[in-house]
């Protein structure tokens, strides 16, 4: 086979060879053209009988990209629920360009497009249209955002920038979680599950309709999970335990208003190395609330959206510092009737945000204590029909000003060609914004101690200090993208080549020396400069009737550019060494008779280059669950994470640095009762 | 590693065409001919001898198989497979096909062929709830299909009892 002569010689050597690459993959897309079954017999068949033929059938999502000319991925509830996963990062882990790293119980570092870090910054999240965004650390807390997955309709992943659509902080990528209307999720769940070493959850779910105008749910889950060890066995202490509760309530009229609102308690152990008097043992307490309300109604023949809602977050690290974020957002979005060859969308919103930090040690000081942003943005985007069916234009920008700063202008392009009603090629070039963290901007902290010679008085111990800086300037990407996407007849295949450019990323200088308080500061700027390509490929297919092959492989490659700044280049590279080289998980899917499925999950990711002797190593790790549904009513799934029992590790936190966490084979059982 | 991605990948695809169990589409084609078959329009809207025309608005997902029906014929009609560019140019045909790549578009769409004599189908999830007149599901890999009897008393149309028989479920009350 010709593909066979290319592949020999594909490792390791990614610099010189996605060009390569490429080729072989249209080598290998070409050949999977989709047969034309003579579907006479078919056609002779009674309607009684059609009911009845068995068929080969596709995921849905290939078809609702099919016009987007953008990266993206969905990931239905089926692709939830098949996966294993017990929270959201780990069904990311389907999705290419998506680097998901657990930290430790709980924890976890996910991001797109890479420069992965425990709160990746350029990675916007929301769930139903709410930002889970943080403004104090610019990332999200993956610890506290355990959802019950029965309920998510699906999440949606956006790589590369989103920002003309979604606003600041959607720079490497989006990621969207769509819960269920109250109208699919009408009767009563239990979920119980225990795993090997007897940490119990639980979950429940009701639904209920209010007269003929309203459906509704009410939930309310535990999170309870065990302590990680350490790599000789001992154990780490980040035991997570919490709860979460909440409603939605939809109108009977699809999609006219739907109110939704959640509160949660979540308790986080963390053994925390201080810098000062060495490793600490925290516990950190989150509690919040929120509430949504969204309302659709058709507006000058197009269809108009209103959503607004209200977040309260309390962040507590008993005993090192604590913080509240409120949130007020307010967001209308307009989507006009086709206009001849153009489709508008314009929308505006405006946010609030309130964020109050105090630090209860020396180590730490928030300069000032409370932080008011409020933030002001438009859009505008015109989808538009260039040759019918063949060629689409889609232009697109935001507008965004936070406080007294200059608005910040983001635009983007997408070119998309259609050759075939099967095959889709895009190419895409935008620029987006990520604003400074409240804590980038306003925290000083103390990083280590170091000891300086101060002739000829001898050699002293000086502390090192990272200085707030409160006007750093927002970080800036270009990024482009060419994509290509083709359907099959049971199945699909997409391969997108992506380079982002970014300047003005925060970065580390050294600052003054301050003899008499033997103080050495480290100043913040954004003068870092960096440069990120790489492949993504995905395939999904039906391979058989009760087989389905899902991949996904990532090639990165993150490189900053060179500089004097021996304390920048130093930062740079821890950034730089957080990202794995290359990752892929592999997943089958396979229905047995008897109402019973086993799915197997295989995934790979390279070495992580952090100095120092302990480190990330590559890792093969494969998942296993089986389920069997024993009536309508009931099923019950063992779920066994790393089967093989790679006592592995797969990050080390970057923020409030931890020892590296180990884990190997754990067994998860669940039973599940509907009625 | 990748090598042996790449090996899977063909493997996948090369699995992909050989096998016998018709696809989806293949039978979603099949079903839009016998949906032509079992509804009545408006006399005025289909004069007699004139084809029926079956038409795909938006992405054609199809393939191949959709050009096979227009070989047979439909309460003694000829079936015609079009294309139509806009919703208002889908006005004119007797059977709709709403693509999935219309999802962000399907309530203006429908909006757009309200009151015309078109029998509206589609896969789009939650189709006949946003007032489509049929539905397909796909559930334990048949092919099922729901009923919107509002949309169908609307647009004039009616289905013989044979297929609202066969419906997954009935939405509305257009009365048996």
């Amino acid at each position: 086979m010709r593909s066979n002569a290319i592949i020999p010689g594909l490792g390791s050597h990614f610099r010189s060879r996605p060009v390569r690459l490429a080729v072989t993959l249209a080598t290998v897309l070409t050949a999977a053209t989709s047969p034309s079954q003579a579907a006479s017999d078919l056609l002779d068949l009674s309607l009684e009988e059609l009911s009845g033929v068995e068929v080969l059938s596709v995921s849905r999502k290939a078809q609702r990209l099919a016009d987007t000319p953008a990266a993206v991925t969905v990931l239905t509830n089926d692709d939830i629920m098949r996966s294993g996963a017990r929270s959201v990062p780990e069904a990311l882990r389907l999705v290419p360009g998506v680097q998901v790293a657990r930290i430790g119980s709980g924890r976890w570092a996910v991001s797109v497009r890479g420069l992965n870090g425990r709160y990746a910054s350029k990675l916007l999240v929301q769930i139903d249209g709410r930002s889970i965004y943080s403004p104090l650390f610019s990332g999200v807390f993956w610890d506290i955002e355990n959802l019950m997955l029965e309920d998510v309709a699906r999440i949606e992943i956006v790589r590369g920038p989103g920002a003309s659509l979604w606003g600041a902080n959607a720079v490497n990528g989006v990621i969207n979680i769509v819960t269920k209307r109250a109208s699919e999720t009408s009767g009563a769940l239990v979920r119980l599950s225990v795993d090997h070493r007897g940490t119990p959850e639980a979950a429940v779910r009701q639904g209920f309709e209010l007269g003929d105008w309203a459906d509704g749910r009410v939930y309310a889950l535990t999170t309870n999970r065990a302590s990680f060890e350490t790599m000789d066995g001992h154990r780490i202490e980040d035991a997570q335990n919490g709860w979460r509760a909440g409603f939605r309530i939809d109108s009977k009229e699809r999609d006219r208003w739907s109110v939704s609102g959640s509160v949660y308690q979540h308790r986080g152990e963390e053994a925390v190395d201080l810098p000062a008097p060495g490793a600490l043992d925290v516990v950190i307490d989150y509690e919040g609330a929120n509430l949504l309300a969204s309302r659709k109604w058709d507006w000058l023949g197009g269809e108009a959206t209103l959503r607004a809602y209200l977040d309260y977050q309390s962040i507590d690290m008993n005993p090192v510092a604590g913080a509240i974020v409120s949130t007020g957002d307010v967001d209308f979005q307009h989507r006009l009737m086709p206009m001849g060859r153009h489709e508008w969308i314009w929308g505006l919103g405006v946010r609030y945000q309130n964020a109050e930090a105090r630090a209860r040690q020396t180590t730490l000081r928030f300069d000032p204590e409370v932080t008011q942003l409020k933030t002001v943005s438009a859009f505008a985007q015109d989808e538009i029909t260039l040759v019918p069916k063949q060629w689409r234009l889609s232009l697109g920008a935001r507008f965004e000003a936070r406080n007294e700063s200059t608005p910040e202008w983001q635009p983007s392009a997408r070119l998309m060609w259609t050759p075939t009603d099967r095959d889709s090629l895009w190419a895409h070039w935008s620029r987006a914004v990520r604003t400074p963290s409240i804590g980038e901007r306003t925290t000083d902290f103390i990083i280590g101690t170091q000891q300086v010679s101060v002739p000829p008085f001898g050699t002293f111990p000086f502390t090192v200090i990272s200085r707030a800086n409160p006007d750093l300037k927002p970080e800036n990407l270009r990024a482009i993208e060419l994509g290509y996407r083709r359907q099959l007849d049971a199945g699909n295949l997409e391969a997108v080549l992506f380079r982002h450019r970014y300047d003005g990323l925060v970065s580390q200088h050294m600052g003054s020396v301050d003899p008499l308080m033997q103080r050495i500061y480290i100043d913040r700027g954004s003068a870092g400069k960096a440069v990120s390509e790489g492949l993504e490929l995905a395939a999904d297919t039906r391979v058989h009737r009760n087989v389905r092959l899902l991949a996904a492989y990532t090639l990165l490659r993150v490189h900053f550019d060179e500089t004097d700044d021996a304390t920048q280049a130093a930062a740079n590279d821890a950034i730089q060494s957080r990202n794995a080289n290359h990752w892929l998980t592999v997943q089958a899917r396979v229905d047995l008779p008897g109402r019973r499925q086993l799915d197997t999950t295989i995934r790979h990711s390279g070495a992580l280059k952090t100095p120092g002797a302990e480190r990330v190593s590559s890792y093969t790790v494969t998942d296993v669950q089986y389920l069997q549904r024993v009536s309508e009513n009931f099923e019950w799934s063992l779920g066994i994470y790393d089967l093989f029992d790679e006592h592995h590790t797969e990050f080390n936190s970057d923020q409030f640095p931890s020892p590296y966490a180990y884990d190997g084979r754990r067994a998860v059982l669940t039973g599940r009762w509907q009625f | 590693m990748l090598r042996r991605l790449l090996i899977l990948l063909l493997m996948m695809s090369f699995a992909a065409t050989a096998r016998a169990v018709p696809t989806e589409y293949q039978l979603k084609a099949v079903f839009l001919l016998n949906f032509a078959r079992y509804a009545t329009w408006p006399e005025q809207s289909l004069p007699e001898d004139d084809p029926i025309d079956i038409c795909v608005l938006g992405r054609d997902p199809f393939g191949a198989h959709l050009a096979g029906l227009e070989s047979r014929q439909a309460q003694g009609r000829d079936v015609r497979i079009l294309y139509p560019a806009t919703a208002t140019e889908a006005r004119q045909c007797d059977v709709v096909f709403v693509s999935g790549s219309e999802l962000r578009r399907l309530n203006v769409t429908l909006r757009e062929l309200a009151n015309a004599p078109v029998l509206t189908v589609s896969d789009i999830e939650g189709f006949v709830e946003a007032g489509g007149a049929i539905g397909f599901v796909t559930e334990d890999d048949r092919v099922r299909f729901d009923i919107n009897r509002n949309t169908l008393e609307r647009d004039h149309i009616k289905l013989s009892a044979q297929l609202l028989k066969l419906a997954r479920k009935l939405i509305g009350d257009g009365g048996p």
